[in-house]
């Protein structure tokens, strides 16, 4: 336990050193709310509703991405890439703790400070689309909110994981983080929600799991899905992790094999 | 003027070579490009599929516009965002004393030293946009017409170039700040739209603060046909003035800069 505690200890100074750095990017994550408010504020000038969102809704549903975005945007893909290109990864093989661990903790250590810079923007988007807020449904839906959010952030740490990975056998896998984000940014409602894509892309979203990122906990918030939906959707998500976190050590598992192999 | 010319051809040449050394990099970063493109095209689609017209931009229009958006993304970041990302780390680094020895205009090595290749593909991109754009909307475009777009063009880059150097100029006081250029490179985000989309406070700050919004949304209007003359002539004295503005403060920055004993 203690060995746990260390790196967070460790891995928390780390992150307090780049604090400036992660406020500028919190405040600077505020302009696609920003673009897209004025965007939909143009369309929605002749109308309504669409798709059964007001725009009072829709601004709700892109502030709540918003604050989701910093819990459940995962960044070390990145640098593991690059770390696992140059080999540096034997750094991670020689210390105490299980790799898979290790990374979660720095990552939990740079959540926590991102968390707490935040609070304060928060107050801000409050203050700023006052008008526009929508109420959650009931305060069970802000607490399932949360434990949704969490499950989607532990499922999404496990894509990045494998995608990290293909850096064992590609020396372009950097482009496969775009392709994260590029299908991620489609199917997990974070663009638009969900309801506004074409069918056909409605019924490749449900077979993906990043739905559960944006799209399913801004919807229990908004009171658009039943009891039953929000346990199958759970279920769901329960599913993708056990398999994804399977499939992630087993890659592992190989990759570590290759690396020791060539030169180790 | 012509010896700085063939610098920044070398400075080129050096990049891409060392770039396109590995066609499997090369290949996976046209495909990227691409997939960003899908991914824009997929956006607007789901807009106009609840719309007729986005801030007065019919669909064949906005195609226009991205075009033109796509030949200042390829400015802004093949040729401009490498070096403004770089100076941070020359400050940082000490590099910029042994910039500051070399017998060239220091501003001009810093703002040119290098070229990211990896968007060169937008413009392909760019110029495929425009040319469906253009031809769906049944525009002219002769040959005459062309010369005062490109020369807006210019004067877009050189706005965006001169804003631009001027926030990452704040690194001298702020150096410790490691992302001091994503400021304007998050601003961008605007440029995405026509300027019609932001209103009020927000369209007077994207017009003469950070002029990104006029930097696309002016040359695609010129195209259109809907570019009253006092519009251009403003985006091209502007961004002159933006220049000036630029060298002043890179000069008051190294003014400092040397005088505690860096």
């Amino acid at each position: 336990m203690k060995k746990y505690l260390a790196l967070f200890r460790i891995s928390w100074q780390n992150a307090l050193e780049y604090r400036a750095e992660s406020a500028l990017w919190i405040i600077l994550d505020l302009i696609p709310l920003v673009v897209v408010f004025f965007l939909w504020t143009t369309i929605y000038a002749d109308k309504q509703e669409i798709k059964g969102f007001t725009l009072p809704v829709l601004v709700t549903y892109y502030i709540i991405i918003s604050i989701l975005a910093n819990f459940v945007e995962v960044y070390f893909d990145l640098w593991l890439t690059d770390e696992i290109r140059e080999g540096k990864i034997v750094n991670f093989l020689l210390r105490p703790i299980d790799f898979f661990r290790t990374i979660f903790i720095l990552e939990s250590a740079g959540k926590l400070l991102r968390t707490i810079l935040f609070l304060p923007v928060l107050f801000l988007i409050f203050f700023l689309f006052k008008s526009y807020l929508v109420g959650p449904q009931n305060f069970w839906s802000l607490v399932i909110v949360f434990l949704v959010l969490a499950l989607g952030y532990l499922m999404f740490v496990f894509v990045s994981f494998l995608i990290s990975f293909a850096a064992f056998w590609m020396a372009e896998s950097k482009s496969l983080i775009h392709a994260k984000w590029i299908i991620s940014g489609l199917f997990s409602g974070s663009l638009v929600p969900l309801a506004f894509l074409p069918v056909f892309m409605q019924k490749i979203a449900i077979l993906l799991p990043f739905r559960y990122l944006y799209d399913f906990p801004a919807s229990i918030y908004l009171g658009k899905i039943d009891g039953k939906g929000i346990f199958m959707g759970i279920m769901i998500e329960g599913i993708w992790i056990l398999a994804l976190w399977i499939v992630a050590k087993k890659v592992w598992q190989k990759g570590i094999r290759k690396f020791s192999a060539v030169g180790g | 003027m012509k010896r700085y010319f063939k610098l920044y051809l070398a400075f080129v040449r050096n990049c891409v070579v060392r770039e396109m050394e590995f066609k499997a990099h090369f290949i996976a970063w046209v495909l990227v490009n691409v997939s960003w493109l899908a991914f824009t095209l997929i956006f607007f689609k789901i807009l106009y599929l609840n719309t007729q017209t986005i801030a007065g931009w019919k669909p064949d229009e906005m195609i226009v516009f991205l075009g033109v958006v796509y030949i200042l993304e390829f400015f802004v970041w093949t040729v401009l965002y490498p070096n403004m990302a770089s100076l941070p780390r020359y400050i940082n680094r000490g590099e910029l004393d042994f910039i500051l020895m070399k017998p060239v205009d220091a501003q001009f090595f810093v703002s040119a030293r290098r070229v990211s290749p990896h968007n060169m593909f937008s413009l392909v991109i760019a110029l495929i946009l425009l040319g469906v754009g253009i031809k769906q909307t049944g525009l002219t475009i002769t040959l005459i017409k062309t010369i005062p777009f490109l020369v807006l063009i210019f004067g877009a880059t050189l706005a965006c170039y001169s804003v631009w150097f001027m926030t990452v100029t704040t690194a001298f006081w702020f150096g410790r700040l490691g992302n001091v250029q994503e400021v304007f490179a998050s601003i961008w985000q605007f440029a995405r739209f026509p300027r019609e989309v932001f209103k009020g406070a927000l369209r007077f700050l994207l017009t003469f603060v950070f002029p990104v919004a006029v930097a696309t949304t002016f040359p695609a209007k010129l195209i259109m046909g809907r570019l009253d003359f006092i519009s251009a002539l403003f985006l091209l004295l502007f961004s002159f003035l933006l220049l000036f503005a630029s060298r002043l403060f890179w000069h008051l920055a190294l003014k400092r800069y040397s005088s505690a004993g860096g």
